[in-house]
């Protein structure tokens, strides 16, 4: 071991450079296995908290909106803040901000973290408004984050409240069409794929995995204005009135289409705090009564069909009360002797009864079921009520009495409305849509063209002076309907003074455009019949309707005559 | 072997040219995806913006609030029944 200059190495250096290098080694190995075993665990989690993940896009739901394409539930892109309890600051003071920009309690902010401290995922408040949203950006607190949430608006608030229904807060459908059509309406998410970093903010986004595919639009038969319309009357009366509950519907006659459906009490939908679960009823779909009066129509058509009856054939109502197996049938008064017309323009009892007992109970079962009394509308509404309507064969005498006059069977609001839509379309019924349709649907013949014609004319008599109905005119237009006032069935039997105040009918008389049926529910006012609390508001919404619709009136003065006034006049 | 050195030479330059173009590429992909990101961003602004119109649309033309500011602050009325005339067009 000699080098150029022949000095000899000592050995010893040879020694000291490998010690040396086997000290580094040790070091190196020490440093792997620390990061191996030690840290192990700790560094895994750090790298895959950086990994890529994939992640829904919410899809934008369906608008519903009403037959001329205005809004009634749209559905707006907000912002939700979500906080990672874990990266948040200890100290409770610096997420004051983040509670004051939010309009939230500090203090209750404070205790729902250190709830949810140890877990990764919690709700700050979902659904701000893009300046709350903006003012927490700013703030920039770590570990709170912003997601993009879909929210529901419904502009049409409590006019449509029960029939449009509500979404909960993650966007599906719970109650009412929102419910019924949550199919349709509601898309399918997409998904994307991102790179996170620890603290679950999106780092970059890799790629669309699948386009979000949003919902369809609903279109409903329903007309706002004519919506608001009825419901603003509606309102009025059973505030009025004292009421416990009230409910209209208003059909086109040609069509089937329900134009306004409208009920109450009711509810704002877009403050879901305060809604009580008995305003969210669609009572007019989903609630049944006893028709009543409102179903005298029927048994006179049942005896016109039957050839046996015109409307000027006698009746004897004489004297104000019949018996029938034990049962006593009462009308207010002795009308004694009337004609058909008469019986249904004083809306008798006796005089119904009699009627219909001349003829077969299968007859008025036929025309009753004809018109769609005991069959479920088919709307597609959840909790649509179907009604009841016996069998005729168990039907005994006095259920036979009861029928004729609209006792002993239940109803919707929705059903009697169609079961008029068929003496307004001249026999001819239609299924009733909540959906606008492009052309009206075939309808069937249930009761004969003429029949379904000479009963409007005696209708028209209700509202004419001596009748029940005359509050229910509208001023230029002949109005063909009928009253109803039904006692209520308590525990035990029909209660004294509870009744429920019901009329149904049509307008223009000869070639009806709209058919409206009204019930209000316990009216608490001396005045509790049909012809005064119900007939009313079907005068209003008709009359509103009516114009609205520019549908001509029958009986104004022409322009010609107009002017001779006026010139007579200056 | 001038051959050989020819190839060797062409297939360096090859590969230095497709790693400019990756590099070149990437740097496209990268920029094209900001501006992806912005155009959505863009996008979802002029979502949310719709929206909020449309609301907004929906509460002022609200049916309720149209009559009350006709009927007080405008003093309108319903057409009555007397000042109703019927205009007909000639030959009906």
């Amino acid at each position: 071991m000699a080098n150029r200059a022949g000095t000899t190495t000592p050995p010893w250096r040879h020694g000291l450079l490998l010690a040396g290098f086997a000290v580094v080694a040790c070091v190196l190995l020490w440093r792997a296995v620390e990061l191996q075993v030690e840290q192990g665990d700790f560094l895994r989690d750090q790298a895959e908290s950086r990994h890529l993940r994939t992640l829904p896009i919410p899809a934008h739901r369906g608008m519903i909106t009403d037959r001329n394409g205005e809004p009634l539930a749209v559905s707006a892109p907000v912002e939700t803040v979500w906080a990672n309890p874990r990266d948040l600051p200890a100290d409770p003071r610096r997420l004051e901000p983040l509670a004051e920009a939010l309009g939230l309690d500090a203090g209750g902010l404070a205790e729902r973290v250190a709830d949810y401290r140890g877990r990764q995922f919690m709700y700050v408040r979902r659904h701000v408004s893009p300046d709350m949203a903006a003012r927490v950006r700013e703030l920039g607190i770590p570990g709170v984050h912003l997601q993009r949430e879909y929210r529901r608006f419904y502009p049409g608030g409590e006019v449509c409240a029960q029939l449009i229904g509500l979404t909960n807060i993650d966007g599906v459908g719970q109650e009412g069409l929102e419910l019924a059509f949550d199919d349709w309406l509601s898309g399918t998410p997409g998904k994307k794929r991102v790179i996170k970093d620890l603290r679950g903010g999106i780092v970059e986004n890799v790629e669309q995995l699948r386009e979000p595919e949003p919902g369809r639009d609903l279109v409903l038969s329903i007309d706002r204005g004519l919506q608001y319309l009825a419901y603003r009357e509606l309102k009025k009366a059973v505030r009025e009135r004292g009421a416990r509950a009230g409910s209209a519907v208003l059909l086109d006659a040609d069509t089937g289409e329900v134009l306004a459906m409208v009920n109450q009490p009711s509810f704002n939908p877009n403050r879901r705090d305060e809604i009580r679960p008995e305003a969210t009823r669609n009572r007019a779909i989903i609630d049944t009564f006893e028709p009543g009066s409102t179903m005298k129509p029927f048994t006179v058509a049942t005896a016109l069909a039957s050839g046996a009856y015109d409307p000027h054939t006698p009746v004897d109502t004489h004297p104000g009360y019949i018996w029938v197996d034990g049962y006593t049938i009462k009308d207010h008064r002795n009308y004694g002797q009337l004609d058909v017309t008469g019986v249904i323009k004083k809306s008798s009892n006796v005089g119904a009864t009699r009627i219909a007992m001349s003829m077969e109970p299968e007859q008025l079962w036929r025309t009753l079921s004809a018109v769609g009394i005991g069959e479920a509308v088919g709307s597609g509404f959840p909790g649509e009520a179907a009604g009841r309507l016996r069998h005729f064969s168990q039907w005994y005498r006095a259920d036979f009495a009861a029928h004729s006059y609209g006792y002993g069977m239940s109803v919707t609001l929705l059903q009697l409305a169609r079961a008029y839509g068929v003496i307004a379309a001249d026999g001819q019924r239609r299924p009733v849509s909540l959906l606008r349709l492009d052309e009206p649907p075939a309808g069937r013949q249930v009761i004969p063209a003429a029949t379904a014609r000479s009963l409007r004319k005696i209708l028209q008599a209700v509202i004419e002076p001596g009748g029940t109905g005359t509050r229910a005119a509208v001023a230029g237009y002949s109005v063909a309907g009928k009253t109803g006032t039904v006692h209520k069935p308590g525990a035990g039997g029909y209660e004294e003074d509870s009744y429920t105040a019901v009329f149904a009918g049509m307008a223009p008389m000869d070639d009806p455009r709209f058919v409206l049926a009204v019930m209000v529910d316990e009216p608490k006012t001396e005045e509790y019949s049909g012809g005064r609390v119900a007939a009313p508001v079907f005068s209003r919404i008709m009359a509103g309707a009516l114009r609205l619709m520019s549908v001509p009136p029958e009986r104004v003065p022409d322009l010609q005559m107009a002017m001779q006034g006026l010139e007579e006049h200056s | 072997m001038a051959g050989r050195s020819w190839l060797v030479a062409g297939l360096v330059l090859a590969v230095l040219g497709s790693a400019l173009a990756v590099i070149y590429m990437r740097h496209e992909s990268r920029q094209l995806f900001v501006e992806l990101s912005a155009l959505q961003e863009a996008g979802h602004e002029l979502d949310v913006e719709w929206a909020r119109l449309q609301i907004e649309e929906g509460t002022l033309t609200a049916d309720g609030r149209i009559e009350r500011i006709a009927r007080e602050r405008l003093d309108m009325v319903p057409v009555s029944e007397e000042s109703r005339v019927m205009v007909r067009i000639d030959g009906e």
